[in-house]
């Protein structure tokens, strides 16, 4: 049997899936991508990846990806995270059209043409990116966890608006409010649906993704309060899988031979 | 004073009952270059397309780099606020306007559109020539897009018109040089910004009840007088945050504020002529102010004439003409010993920080004053965490 | 090199560019002097009048702000922070603030003094830098400017237009010769202007050549490869039989390479373009793309696609349509040498790229058999960033793919982000199902 391993080193988190020969999940992990020490976190990961499962090392072809994916030195394979993500789009959606992820750095948009292959890119802007780590530093900075950050949008009238235009100053403006007191949820909203509106713009960049057959992958698709925001803006009926963090390392390891 | 804040709070709906009641068509410019008189002879109300920040997803789709300001002329067109409107019409000045007039026309092609040539050089022998020639292929046009000949005695119409909202807009200037001034800056901008909207004709017999009116309000108290410059501006936020601070803005030098109304065309028989010379004339944008350095003695000459304290210099961001002027401008408020602070604008104003920073500047001309809430501040902080 | 298909060799023509180039470095070398004018931007048009005047040295802040972020990025940041600090913005662009932020610091990239400007003759339009340019100088002595203008409509063809907006040209530089006799009491020369004139329809004869044959499969040479030719004759000035010479080599050589199927890249089987000018401090990723089997063969700018040259109907490439000059016109001033090229006010060289000829980036592509465009966005230097994203969206519209990278500006590379680039290009390429042929 041969195990096909995935692991998707992302500027915030390292992630690792196995998949049996049927492409079964047999381990999903993941950690913090460990600042400077990324090769040591990586290295600690799978070795914990081999114990836990006890599968043999040797056995494994390894697909790494993502943006510090070099760091994985025992790779069989690198490729890039877009066709980690076309593939795991395809994986989860016969007749899939594009798939969109949203990290914790990067918004990415990949339309699929009808042959199956890859059509017009389209990535966030400078001024765009990091959305995923402003999220990160309001949750911290209003001592929130994502889920409660995101029950706590759900239940704001989402009157206030902040700066999408540029992530510094979205962030002086979440800044600005806080200084005023306002309602903790309503800055929270505030910011979701800021970060919900150049997500949107990424989507209508190059191609818009498709209304019925796009999927949705990436950390921040786990924040319910702003997929329904991305939803209410873009009119996209998202096929969200089970674990859309996974996503992209879940396709590396589809591409393992 | 509302009546003209209420027009330019929902111009939309202004310019969409104008057409209603005149059954005439309605021309949207983006620079103040644009002779207005002409449009008007043609029996069309020339709308300036003002910047508004609302959520943009869509502009990335054509823009990148652009100021907020004409992304938002964009965003605003697809979003379809402005299809009320007929055509556009751009003057050749800031190649940000330009892409705005650009794309909006790739947008919507149905539009009419038209290019005026107005000179970078504007002083030349020649450029009066120019200008004569643009005007008269301008004046074809518009004819062809009413199907009605423009007549001189349309034109004078016209001139008289626009001529008469400048000097009574200067009047209100003028009564911003009074060492306690009836208006506030917020209140001349917003006036300012709506007769770019409106018909002028109606807002002519709207001034001529409301200056009267002005000239009997009780004087505001002591204050510290600002002048403010930069980059174009689209609403009087900023000089509401200086006026929550006890300070007032006594006089700008905008290219839609005070030289959009600061010369007059002179009748002459040759209409066109006479028109294209106001234009020429004016006081120049600082991409226009090209062959000469004239901006920075005319900013200085303001700021002497209205006596003020200190200059606020707000650049929006990419903003490149000026990014081009500020050296010259620093220069000669350093050299001159003038309170200045300089600071970028975008498409949204935090207040603190903005307050903070004209704080500061309060301090600098006049140390140890604390905050004091001016006349607008409630309205201020009610307003929201930024706008 | 694997899976190589064509044969590539370097080009001969380098040794005699290298020589022409050193020659005009030392003549500007050794004619400066005390006597010398130092003519600031100098870039005078669509006809380099400058050089009717002796004695008058052109130091053009493009090239030469270009040349600094290329060279050495710590001074150019020093340059751009001493214009920053002064009030320049930081969203001008690098070519200005590298040049004067220099005239700042008081010094050259080499520790020499800086050459302070005696006068400054802006070039106009096609981009608000270029129309606010040299006032840099001017605010820091008063040295006489001469702004002037690019006149110009955009719309249908209307020879009354066409007659004040080249009345105005024709004036504005007229008058600036006639201006600067008067302020330094040089003596203008208009017969080096019209010998220029005349050779210059063999000129564009060549500069169409070079294009024509680059759309051959495999391409001859690529355009980082033009790049270094292409100033041959108009920034770095030559004498014109000796430019002549120069590019008539040129393309002979470019004709046999096209003959033998000598290649620039000689696994080439992907073609991309690009749009304006590139980073060009950052040229070295047209050689990470040849890994790929990809090769650069230009774009508008660099073939004059938005000058004399356009792309014909039945798909070829030609001299542009403009109406034609008086035939048998005896050229005696500088006046009718203006005339005589100007012929035309309508249309411009950038700002009608998404107006009057809406389609040249497609045609472009077509006529190039290209696969790919990778496009510029600069955050600064408005005319190098407009329109990009409207033409990506037109190529894309033929099944052209596009990718865009960001960066400050052709002439600054603080916003060039160069691990994400390589990998937004490794991503863009495997998305098309391309991999390395070669690390």
């Amino acid at each position: 049997m041969m195990i096909k391993a995935g692991i998707d080193v992302g500027l915030e988190t390292i992630k690792i899936v196995i998949l049996d020969d049927d492409n079964n999940i047999i381990v999903k992990t993941k950690t913090f991508s460990g600042g400077g020490k990324r090769k040591d976190t990586i290295n600690q990961l799978w070795q914990k990846c081999l114990d836990e499962s006890k599968i043999d090392a040797t056995a494994c072809h390894i697909v790494a990806t993502g943006m510090g994916k070099y760091d994985v030195e025992f790779a069989n394979r690198y490729i890039t995270e877009s066709l980690a993500d076309a593939t795991a789009g395809k994986h989860y959606l016969q007749g899939v059209e594009s798939i969109v992820d949203i990290g914790a750095n990067q918004v990415r948009v990949i339309p699929i043409n009808d042959d199956g292959s890859i059509g017009q890119l389209a990535f966030s802007h400078k001024c765009g990116s990091g959305l995923g780590l402003l999220l990160s530093n309001i949750a911290l900075r209003h001592e929130l966890s994502y889920e409660e950050m995101s029950d706590l949008a759900k239940s704001a009238k989402g009157e206030l608006k902040m700066n999408e235009g540029c992530i510094v100053f979205a962030e002086l403006d979440m800044l600005e409010m806080q200084n005023k007191n306002m309602p903790q949820d309503e800055i929270i909203a505030a910011v979701i649906n800021g970060v919900a509106v150049k997500i949107c713009s990424v989507m209508n960049d190059k191609v818009k993704p498709s209304k019925q057959k796009t999927v949705l992958l990436g950390g921040l698709a786990l924040n319910e309060a702003l997929v329904n925001a991305i939803k209410l803006r873009s009119g996209i009926d998202f096929v969200i899988p089970e674990f859309p963090d996974y996503g992209t390392a879940i396709g590396a390891a589809l591409l393992a031979e | 004073m509302d009546r003209f804040k209420k027009i330019l709070d929902n111009r939309h709906k202004y310019a969409e009952d104008w057409k209603k009641r005149t059954s005439g068509k309605v021309i949207g410019y983006f620079d103040t270059y644009m002779p207005e008189e002409l449009v008007y002879a043609a029996g069309m109300l020339p709308v300036r397309v003002l910047a508004e920040h609302e959520y943009d997803d869509l502009t990335d789709h054509q823009m990148y780099g652009n100021c907020y300001c004409t992304r938002d002329m964009l965003n605003l067109f697809l979003l379809g606020r402005y299809d009320y409107v007929d055509g556009v019409v751009h003057v050749e000045t800031c190649q940000w306007l330009f892409n705005a007039f650009q794309t909006i026309i790739n947008a919507k092609p149905e539009l009419f559109e038209f290019y005026f040539f107005v000179p970078d050089a504007p002083d030349l022998k020649t450029s009066k020539d120019v200008m004569r020639s643009e005007l008269t292929v301008f004046k074809t046009r518009l004819e062809e897009l009413t199907g009605k000949t423009i007549q001189d005695e349309d034109i004078d119409k016209a001139i008289e018109i626009y001529n008469e909202n400048r000097r009574l807009l200067r009047r209100i200037y003028e009564l911003r040089r009074a060492d306690n001034p009836v208006i506030l800056g917020s209140e001349m901008m917003d006036i300012l910004l709506a007769s770019q909207i409106m018909d002028k004709a109606e807002m002519n017999e709207m001034l001529k009840e409301f200056i009267p009116l002005l000239e009997d309000r009780e004087p505001f108290a002591d204050c510290i007088r600002l002048m403010l410059i930069g980059s174009e501006t689209y609403d009087s936020k900023l000089e509401k945050v200086i006026e929550s601070l006890g300070a007032n803005v006594v006089v700008d030098e905008f290219d839609n504020g005070s030289s959009y109304i600061w010369n007059e065309v002179i009748p002459q028989k040759d209409r066109l002529m006479a028109i294209g010379l106001r234009y020429l004339g004016r006081p120049h944008s600082a991409l226009k102010d090209n062959a000469w350095r004239r901006r920075p003695e005319r900013i200085f000459q303001l700021y002497e004439d209205f006596q003020a304290d200190g200059v606020i210099i707000a650049k929006q961001i990419y903003c490149h003409p000026h990014g081009t002027d500020m050296y010259a401008v620093w220069k000669l408020l350093r050299e001159r010993d003038i309170t200045y602070h300089t600071f970028e604008r975008d498409t949204t104003m935090p207040y603190s920080e903005t307050k903070l920073r004209v704080e500061g500047l309060i301090n600098m001309i006049k140390p140890g004053i604390s905050r004091v809430y001016g006349w607008s501040s409630d309205e201020c902080m009610k307003e929201g965490g930024n706008q | 090199m694997s899976n190589q298909k064509w044969e590539t060799r370097p080009l001969e023509i380098w040794a005699r560019a290298k020589e022409l180039r050193a020659n005009w470095q030392k003549s500007v070398d050794e004619s400066a002097s005390a006597e010398t004018l130092i003519l600031a931007d100098g870039n005078t048009g669509d006809l380099d009048w400058s050089v009717g005047f002796c004695g008058v040295n052109v130091i053009e802040d493009n090239p030469l702000g270009a040349m600094l972020a290329s060279k050495s990025d710590s001074f150019a940041r020093k340059c751009r922070l001493a214009s920053e600090v002064r009030g320049w913005g930081r969203e001008l662009c690098g070519y200005v603030n590298n040049c004067w932020g220099s005239q700042f610091l008081g010094y050259q990239i080499d520790n020499s003094e800086f050459p302070y400007r005696d006068m400054s003759i802006p070039f106009p339009d096609p981009c608000d830098q270029h129309t606010k340019r040299g006032q840099q100088c001017m605010d820091l002595s008063p040295i006489p400017r001469w702004g002037g203008d690019w006149p110009m409509y955009l719309g249908e063809d209307d020879p009354l237009r066409d007659e004040a907006l080249i009345d105005h040209k024709v004036y504005y530089m007229v008058n600036t010769i006639k201006q600067i006799e008067k302020s330094f009491g040089k003596e203008f020369d208009p017969q080096v202007i019209i010998d220029n004139i005349g050779i210059r329809p063999q000129l564009e004869e060549y500069g169409l050549r070079v294009s024509q044959l680059m759309t051959n499969i495999p391409t001859p040479i690529s355009v980082k490869d033009l790049y270094s030719f292409y100033t041959m004759g108009t920034l770095t000035k030559v004498d014109p039989q000796e430019t002549l010479d120069f590019w008539k080599s040129f393309v002979d050589e470019l004709q046999w390479r096209v003959d033998n199927n000598i290649a620039a890249v000689g696994n080439e089987r992907y073609r991309w373009m690009e749009a304006h000018p590139p980073a060009w401090h950052y040229l070295k990723y047209y050689r990470y793309m040849e890994q790929y089997g990809a090769v650069c063969v230009g774009s508008q700018y660099s073939h004059l696609m938005a000058g004399p040259v356009e792309l014909k109907e039945d798909g070829t490439l030609g001299h542009r349509n403009i109406r034609p000059a008086p035939k048998d016109v005896k050229l005696r001033t500088i006046e009718d040498a203006i005339r005589f090229i100007s012929t035309e006010a309508r249309g411009h060289r950038f700002k009608d790229d998404e107006y009057f000829r809406y389609d040249a980036i497609t045609d472009f592509a077509k006529a190039y058999h290209v696969d790919g465009a990778i496009m510029p966005l600069n955050r600064s230097g408005v005319g190098c960033t407009l329109t990009r994203k409207e033409q990506a969206l037109r190529l894309n519209a033929i099944g052209v793919n596009t990718m865009h990278y960001e960066n400050s500006q052709p002439g600054d590379r603080t916003d060039m982000d160069e691990h994400h680039f390589f990998d937004q290009l490794d991503s863009w390429m495997e998305c098309q199902g391309f991999s390395k042929l070669v690390d």
